[in-house]
């Protein structure tokens, strides 16, 4: 893995020999058009012909630059970085929801990937709980079957039984968040993906929750974690790496990477 | 494909999701997919049959063959069209097979149609001299080809739609018109010749006049019939799926 670019500020670098990668970057790049008065409708595009008032602008911003990078099996990967410093984008194209626009990504042949980028995304409102579980794990592929093994274990980690068949516009945000978690948890992916979603509920489910991270781990599963919290990072971490403005700045421990961090956010430790 | 293939829990998830929701807290529930059907033919019998004085024989047959299979068609694109930009919530954030998304829409609208057929079917047997016979399986190939020309074009509009919204307007004009460039409420044969080549032309034409043959003349549908369906089949899966393959990766950007 020494094949990390020149980039400004090269990195420390921890390696670990071995090949079993669960995802791996090279020179990957994305870039956003973003658009000005854009709309999508023909209308505004016609108008925009004869008026340059209204006519859209663009402008490339790079979300993503030249990123390369190995994460390993059974690692717990953290990336940081200020809003905008694309970790929730890296997060999407590693999922598969984004495509890079140059360079390439793999990730460990027949996994499946977990993605907790909001929780409960794929709820609907006016289904019920019940419904809206089997909904969301039809969405990883899972089957009728695999999904009534592992129902029972959701609303327990829930604690949601009374709720269960109730629509989920009555639900609080915190149950629904609790919901979302319990059946991102039992999906079973072999790769994680986190976003800013480990402060969900209340202190007792948080511990329950950080319980559960640490089971899956153990377990040998890759779980690769965005947040703003260094604490967080701290704790669950075996590497993290810094982003900024699309650009990998540091990768390594945490405690170094956080420190570049905090140096870079002008926040003391 | 054979990853939508594995993700036919999904589709049927999707299937029964829009079910449910369409139904649930409506006091009438699922009798309103047969309402339509019913106001559209009562009201085509007023008047064509007696304002118009139109001569074709059993004529409320006639429309319930056309009506029927045109809706599923209509119902079929108008679904489909807001297939992927109704579901951005999900396309932005999970990753999975998007084709899931038309399909899904589509087999919610063949459900809706099986639905209404197993009410329509006995009450044509009973009342609208529909005569029972093997010939009447005819139905399902044809609409088997009706299904795989609907899925081209729902791939197809769904696509079109996450980059120009107003392809939903575009689409309800597009089946206005075509409703009155088939012959759903008319006979192909009361047409002025100058005017029957827009409406042969018309790929729903072969479509419907099969079901037409298949229902009120007990005939196997001619070659014909079959050589120009299988033909838009082919068009439009073939445009369909070239177009959403190639624009679903932009998606989750778009939306």
């Amino acid at each position: 893995m020494n094949n990390l670019p020149a980039s400004p500020a090269p990195a420390p670098l921890s390696f670990n020999a071995e090949p079993a990668w669960a995802v791996k970057m090279e020179s990957l790049s994305k870039t956003f058009i973003l658009r000005r008065n854009h709309s999508p409708s023909l209308k505004s595009q016609f108008v925009g012909f004869f008026h340059k008032r209204y006519r859209e602008e663009r402008e490339t911003l790079w979300a993503l630059k030249e990123i390369s990078l190995e994460i390993q099996r059974g690692e717990v990967f953290g990336f940081i970085g200020r809003n905008g410093s694309g970790k929730s984008t890296l997060l999407k194209i590693i999922s598969g929801i984004l495509e890079p626009s140059s360079g390439t990504i793999q990730v460990q042949p027949g996994a499946r990937i977990g993605t907790m980028i909001e929780l409960g995304v794929g709820f609907n409102p006016d289904l019920t709980g019940r419904e809206n579980v089997y909904l969301n794990a039809s969405l990883y592929g899972m089957s009728r079957a695999e999904v009534d093994a592992v129902f029972p274990a959701v609303v327990e980690f829930s604690e949601l039984e009374r709720f269960i068949d109730t629509p989920l516009r009555n639900y609080s945000s915190g149950m629904s968040a609790r919901l979302g978690f319990s059946s991102a948890i039992f999906i079973n992916p072999d790769i994680l993906l986190i976003d800013e979603v480990l402060s969900v509920g209340d202190e007792a489910f948080q511990k329950k929750s950080s319980e559960k991270m640490a089971q899956i781990h153990r377990s040998g599963k890759t779980i690769l974690f965005v947040s703003h919290s260094a604490a967080a990072m701290e704790e669950y971490c075996d590497r993290i790496c810094l982003l900024d403005q699309g650009r990998m700045v540091a990768i390594g421990k945490p405690a170094e990477v956080l420190k570049e961090y905090h140096r870079m956010t002008g926040v003391g430790v | 494909m054979k990853q939508v293939l594995a993700y036919r829990q999904l589709i049927k998830n999707l299937v029964i999701k829009d079910l449910k929701l369409k139904y649930r807290d409506s006091v009438f529930g699922f009798l309103w997919s047969l309402l339509n059907p019913v106001f559209m033919i009562v009201t085509y019998v007023i008047a064509f049959k007696y304002i118009m004085k139109a001569s074709a024989p059993n004529y409320v047959l006639f429309l319930l063959a056309g009506v029927l299979h045109w809706n599923l068609f209509a119902q079929c694109l108008s679904a489909s069209t807001g297939a992927v930009v109704d579901n951005a919530g999900l396309v932005k954030k999970v990753y999975f097979p998007l084709e899931a998304l038309p399909l899904g829409a589509i087999f919610f609208s063949l459900v809706q149609y099986l639905f209404a057929l197993a009410v329509f079917f006995p009450v044509a047997l009973i009342f609208l001299h529909l005569r029972l016979g093997w010939v009447l399986l005819w139905v399902f190939p044809i609409l088997f080809l009706q299904i795989l020309f609907s899925i081209g074009l729902g791939f197809l509009v769904s696509t079109v739609t996450v980059f120009y919204r107003d392809a939903k307007h575009f689409v309800e004009i597009f089946l206005m018109l075509g409703f009155w460039l088939t012959p759903v409420v008319y006979q192909f044969t009361d047409v002025p010749v100058k005017a029957r080549a827009w409406i042969a032309d018309n790929p729903m034409t072969d479509f419907i006049s099969s079901y037409q043959a298949v229902l009120l003349h007990n005939q196997t549908p001619a070659p014909l019939f079959w050589r120009n369906m299988l033909t838009a089949v082919f068009i439009s899966l073939l445009i369909g799926a070239l177009t959403f393959s190639r624009f679903k990766t932009r998606f989750a950007e778009e939306i």
